[in-house]
């Protein structure tokens, strides 16, 4: 499963044999990708752009990747909004940006995490009224 | 039988080849994005490539490359204008500014209504271009890789809102000098909207110089 942007999805389906159900899903997980990477980051005290993409892929046993078209768009706004802060490292011959959370990031992420607890337990109550996430 | 998977190493030929393709592929690429591209890439190629063709890589990368950073300066520059905006209004209702605000409003009140028209365009211009001049010349680094960064080339775009009150006032003239009032509205915005961008391209100045001091060296 792929978060991309749009016309990277158009490219993908080109070359990658998608089936329905998979670019259905991926139509869900899309409006999260910034979640995803707010919550990445107020676990790890830093990351860079790489890192993110393995450390979803890690997380999710390969279910969910987020393509790099898709995660530095949301990078650069999440920055641009002042809720990532950039750190440039020298690692090896090489320097690195790492992204970090903002005092304002940090509480936006934990806004963004409780709406998305409400909008699971929403979805939970409509698709399987008998189990609750709470 | 086993296979062993070789890791592949990128060289350092490899890495000057990579850096002249982003280069030509990105002309005035940001610094700042280019280390990030260039470490994405160079991870990327370890990772997925078996055969250590960089130029193949590069090829069904070309896509990624050039839609990468696209869309940044639209954002810097959105951002920088809700800046100037919280900053503006901050002096409206933050407890620590407002004496000044009533000072400075007093006093553009008083001017208004009692200079005559050539006097008071004159104070007008002054006090806008005098505000405007000196937050346009903060945007200046005498080191070009600070001034390619879009953090730092975006800042003169804090002062693109004071210019239009600026500008405009040419068109609204002959309504604002008859009615003093509505030139005193004009006026306290303009010149607010000024003060306030020196201020955040100021802050703004001094956090990209303390983030980006590696480019200084």
């Amino acid at each position: 499963m792929y978060i991309c942007c749009e016309s990277q999805t158009q490219k993908a389906t080109k070359n990658k044999p998608f089936n329905i159900d998979t670019m259905g899903n991926q139509k869900l997980y899309k409006g999260s990708l910034q979640t995803i990477i707010l919550k990445l980051l107020a676990q790890n005290d830093k990351m860079y752009g790489y890192e993110i993409t393995q450390k979803v892929k890690e997380l999710t046993k390969g279910e969910l990747k987020i393509t790099e078209g898709a995660l530095y768009p949301a990078l650069h706004k999440l920055e641009a909004e002042g809720l990532l802060d950039v750190e440039v490292a020298k690692v090896g011959n090489r320097l690195r940006k790492y992204y970090k959370l903002t005092e304002s990031g940090t509480k936006e992420t934990a806004n963004r995490l409780s709406e998305m607890q409400e909008f699971l337990n929403t979805m939970q109550q409509l698709v399987n009224p008998k189990f609750s996430l709470e | 039988m086993i296979i062993m998977k070789e890791k592949i190493k990128i060289t350092d030929k490899q890495l000057v080849f990579l850096e002249d393709y982003i280069i030509r592929k990105k002309k005035s690429i940001d610094p700042e994005d280019m280390y990030e591209l260039m470490d994405h890439l160079i991870h990327d190629f370890e990772a997925t490539t078996t055969n250590g063709n960089l130029s193949q890589y590069l090829a069904n990368k070309s896509w990624f490359i050039s839609q990468y950073g696209i869309g940044k300066g639209s954002k810097t520059h959105w951002a920088y204008q809700r800046l100037l905006w919280k900053k503006f209004f901050s002096f409206f209702i933050q407890l620590k500014f407002i004496p000044i605000t009533i000072l400075i409003g007093s006093l553009l009140l008083y001017l208004s209504f009692f200079l005559d028209e050539k006097l008071l365009l004159a104070t007008f211009f002054l006090s806008i271009v005098g505000q405007i001049v000196y937050g346009l010349t903060l945007t200046y680094h005498e080191k070009k890789r600070i001034r390619k960064l879009i953090s730092f080339k975006y800042l003169g775009s804090i002062m693109g809102l004071p210019q239009v009150f600026l500008y405009s006032l040419t068109l609204t003239k002959p309504f604002l000098i008859n009615n003093r009032l509505m030139f005193f509205i004009y006026w306290i915005l303009a010149l607010g909207l000024s003060i306030t961008g020196t201020l955040v391209i100021k802050e703004k100045r001094v956090s990209i110089l303390k983030k980006y001091k590696h480019l200084l060296r």
